[in-house]
């Protein structure tokens, strides 16, 4: 097993108009390992995201994926080469099933293709069959299973939020990244997909995890990137990161509230759950 | 009988209208007033080979739905990254646009004096002239084009279409070209709505512009809002429905035959504003493509024991 | 000086300007609506020929002076207009009920006029109106077309001064620019909407008389005239300063090319036209790759199996 970095940003920079949301950014995200990326709001989190996995063209810098340039790569060709991400404003199909949008999640079926659909029926019933099958295996591991036939917006948000986690494993995608997840959520959902991420880091897999709940972040990361004004500030350990002062400078010179790093417990070496 | 025939194939030319255009608007979302351009290009497109290349009516239909296809193909795709509500106007200028070029290019398609003598088809040696023989052929065809749509609608693809609909970020993220996604829809819906047309043509032998204009278009929407966006049967109960209407108001006699027209339309306008005003789902729901509980049952799919889960 | 040669060219300027004016009048109007509420009021057309109709009832079957009359239609139209915004539009869930909604009102309007009125033009009697007037030894100019221009270039000084200067101008551009902001801000939109409803049907009821003045109305005028209205709206992308000079534009270009071109060609020039912009605007860069279905290669796993 390679020990380089399955994920590589050089000097990218975006651009929104005038504003530079990124200024030559940098990172490596280490092969099974939770990355988090903080940062206030406006900082560039999400940015970075979208820039990474296709859906904002950046102005310079390079991006490598698993020895690849995708720099330029249109947005659906992300989960082709083996990254996938959710969205901070959910985006659940809501007037799907539960079941159906997990089903999505599953690239090149069968019944997809026209051809297939109508040439070799019996075979693509099957295939179908099969794929229905891992989606309910990835409902019942998420916790969804009594929820298969209703539709997404019948669900609690937090539910939702986990549905998108759910999605998200279908992809069987090698790089998974999470925007916000945590947004929104109380404390039993926020360490239920904490527990889900770390699960995957288990499994061999490599999360990314954007967010501003600390709670979240500083239980569960094993390395913590904080972003500022679409630069990096500091990067380490969550331990590190907690005590670095310009990360203080940033976060506490000018709030009083949630952002605010609580003395939790220690960092997610991988015995947390 | 022969009235009954003759309602029976206007019934079926409106369900192949109304489901193919459902895939377009109830499956991916799309609300476009063009299906009225299309259905004309397949019916002139049916006509010319079919009078000027001497094609059995079959095949001129076949050419027709695909010329109609074509067109689909570059409207579809060019007009991909469109939103919603830019899209309606785009879809409006190409129903304008494909009308006014059908109306002015008198030198193909005979323009406002309406071209006739379109034939019927030849089947197994015979010519269905005759009111039941094409009858038979029109449910067929109706019935293929139904089976087919009902199919597409109802599998992954169709899943997939949906998915466009409500979150076509999402579907990027999940690896679709949502692109080509929203093209092959509105081309299977092109390719339905010109053999809907070339049927037609068949039907009356007569074809003229006016036959195809954006009220066209408004009234298989009409269709679609009655028997329920998205559903397949909903779009045909919508087109049974509603064509129902300037039938039975035709069948009494009070009305005077210059009226009818106007009168049949205010129906048709009444029935857009009260379903979108009182039942804007429609008649009929749309149904998921799957249902766990009942794969279940029928064994398809196992619950895996809670131990096993853990991977 | 070469007689011929300048006289054609001007002439066609001046009919541009005045087709121009006629297209700004029902352009204005429905783009106020437009860009305030995003919503697609189709009936817009309609309620405007059914004003000209009103002009005519009470002109020719009340025997109203034109002068009386002309207000009373006008306020008929700027009220239809308030009142399907504020006790029908409102109470619907998305622009696209709305839209649909507006498709249906439009049908039954067109259709109930084609029925009471027949499917003819209607027309107004002889009146100064309809009298032509010569400029320049050259031009005949009819009455109402100069009106028309007249009443053009008010409407659009009167709009600019309220969007410029008055408090619910600067209201309504508010919620143009970004509705939620304003409501956040303590703008009340839903009287707002109301007000651009009132306004711009009123403005399209200005163009309805002076299109029942010029030529007389059909049920389906409004029909043709929502289609200039589009157009203007959508290639002033949301500026309402834009509207009336992107309307002389048009009415100057539909009228250059006409010399060149049969009239009958017009109308598909201008979807052409409206057709090509829509996609252009949308694609910044055309990616043509992307309109073949291509396989989608298998993503490879963690497992390193292909994903089948």
């Amino acid at each position: 097993m390679t020990t380089e970095p399955i994920l590589s940003v050089r000097d990218l920079s975006v651009r929104f108009g005038g504003l530079k949301a990124l200024d030559r950014v940098s990172l490596d995200v280490p092969r099974q390992r939770l990355t988090a990326l903080i940062g206030p709001n406006g900082a560039g989190k999400s940015t970075l995201l979208n820039a990474v996995s296709g859906f904002c063209r950046p102005a310079a810098g390079t991006v490598i994926f698993r020895g690849q340039d995708i720099s330029r790569i249109p947005p659906h060709h992300a989960v082709r080469v083996g990254m996938a991400r959710t969205f901070q404003d959910l985006e659940v199909m809501q007037r799907l099933t539960v079941t159906e949008n997990v089903l999505l999640g599953y690239g090149n079926q069968p019944a997809e293709r026209l051809t297939r659909l109508f040439f070799t029926p019996l075979r693509t019933r099957r295939a179908h069959r099969a794929t229905v099958q891992k989606t309910v295996d990835i409902l019942a591991r998420v916790g969804l299973l009594d929820r298969a036939d209703s539709l997404a917006s019948e669900l609690s948000y937090g539910e939702q939020k986990l549905l998108t986690v759910a999605r998200l494993l279908a992809t069987d995608a090698e790089l998974l990244m999470f925007d916000e997840p945590g947004a929104g959520l109380p404390a039993e959902n926020l360490h239920q997909i904490g527990t889900l991420l770390r699960e995957m880091v288990a499994e061999g897999r490599t999360v990314v995890l954007v967010d501003h709940n600390m709670d979240l972040v500083m239980s569960y990361a094993d390395e913590i990137t904080v972003l500022h004004h679409g630069q990096v500030i500091a990067r380490g350990t969550p331990q590190e990161v907690r005590s670095d002062p310009s990360v203080i400078d940033v976060y506490f010179s000018r709030s009083k509230d949630s952002t605010a790093v609580p003395a939790g417990p220690e960092g997610g070496e991988d015995g947390a759950a | 009988m022969t009235y009954a025939l003759t309602l029976l194939t206007f019934f079926c030319i409106a369900i192949i209208l109304a489901m193919s255009l459902n895939l377009v608007m109830g499956y991916t979302g799309r609300v476009s007033v063009a299906h009225g351009g299309f259905m004309a290009v397949g019916a002139y497109g049916t006509a010319w080979f079919a009078i000027n290349a001497e094609m059995n009516l079959v095949w001129a239909m076949l050419v027709g739905a695909a010329v109609a296809g074509v067109v689909g193909w570059i409207f579809g795709a060019a007009t991909a990254r469109i939103s919603g509500d830019e899209f309606i106007l785009a879809s409006f200028a190409l129903q304008m646009v494909l009308i006014e070029m059908i109306s002015r290019w008198a030198s193909v398609t005979r323009g406002t004096y309406g071209l006739s003598g379109i034939p019927r088809p030849v089947l197994f040696g015979q010519r269905l002239s005759d009111v039941e023989s094409f009858a038979a052929f029109v449910v067929v065809v109706t019935l293929l084009c139904g089976a087919f749509v009902l199919r597409l609608g109802h599998s992954t693809f169709g899943l997939a279409l949906r998915g466009v609909r409500e979150s076509e970020r999402s579907m990027q993220a999940l690896g679709r070209n949502t692109t080509s996604l929203k093209a092959v829809a509105f081309v299977i819906a092109s390719c339905l709505a010109g053999i809907a047309g070339g049927l037609q043509a068949s039907m009356v032998s007569f074809i003229h512009p006016d036959n195809f204009g954006v009220m066209v278009s408004i009234i298989v929407i009409a269709y679609l809002l009655v028997g329920g966006l998205g559903s397949m049967l909903g779009a045909a109960l919508g087109a049974v429905m509603l064509l129902s209407i300037p039938e039975v108001i035709a069948a009494t006699d009070w009305i005077p035959t210059n009226l009818l027209g106007p009168l049949e339309r205010v129906l048709y306008g009444l029935a857009l504003i009260l379903f979108v005003w009182l039942r804007p789902q429609g008649l009929l729901p749309e149904r998921p493509i799957l249902n766990v509980a009942r794969m279940r049952r029928r064994g398809l799919v196992t619950i895996p024991d809670p131990q096993e889960v853990t991977r | 000086m070469n007689g011929s040669d300048t006289t054609v060219p001007i002439e066609l300027l001046a009919n541009g300007v005045l087709e121009g004016s006629r297209i700004g009048l029902a352009g204005i109007g429905f783009a106020l609506i437009f860009y305030t509420t995003k919503e697609l009021h189709f009936a817009y057309g309609a309620l405007l020929t059914a004003s000209g109709y009103v002009w005519y009832v009470l002109t020719v079957q009340a025997n109203l002076p034109l002068l009386v009359g002309a207000p009373i239609a006008l306020a008929a139209g700027a009220a239809a207009g308030a009142v399907v915004q504020r006790y029908l539009y409102r109470r619907l869930t998305s622009h696209l009920a709305v839209l649909l909604f507006s498709f249906g009102l439009a049908i039954i309007l067109e259709n109930v006029l084609h029925i009471a009125f027949g499917p003819a033009d209607v027309v107004l009697p002889r009146n100064l109106l309809t009298g032509t007037v010569v400029l320049f030894d050259r031009i005949f100019i009819r009455v109402i077309d100069l009106v028309t221009l007249a009443v053009f270039i008010l409407v659009w000084l009167v709009m600019l001064y309220m969007l410029e200067r008055r408090r619910i101008g600067l209201a309504v551009r508010a919620v143009m620019r970004d509705e939620s902001m304003s409501e956040l801000v303590g703008i009340r939109t839903d009287r707002i909407k109301l007000f651009v409803y009132a306004v711009g049907s009123l403005v399209g009821a200005i163009a309805g008389l002076v299109t029942i003045a010029r030529t007389g109305v059909r049920p389906g005028s409004g029909f043709d005239v929502m289609l200039f209205a589009f157009i203007v709206a959508l290639l002033s992308s949301g500026r309402m300063a834009m509207v009336p000079i992107w309307s002389l534009g048009l009415g100057v270009f539909m009228s250059l090319v006409a010399w060149q071109l049969p009239t009958e060609l017009r109308m598909l020039l201008a979807f052409a036209v409206m057709l090509i912009y829509l996609v252009v605007r949308s694609n910044d860069r055309l990616r043509w790759r992307q309109l073949l279905p291509r396989r989608t290669a298998p993503a490879v796993g963690t497992t390193g199996e292909a994903n089948r």
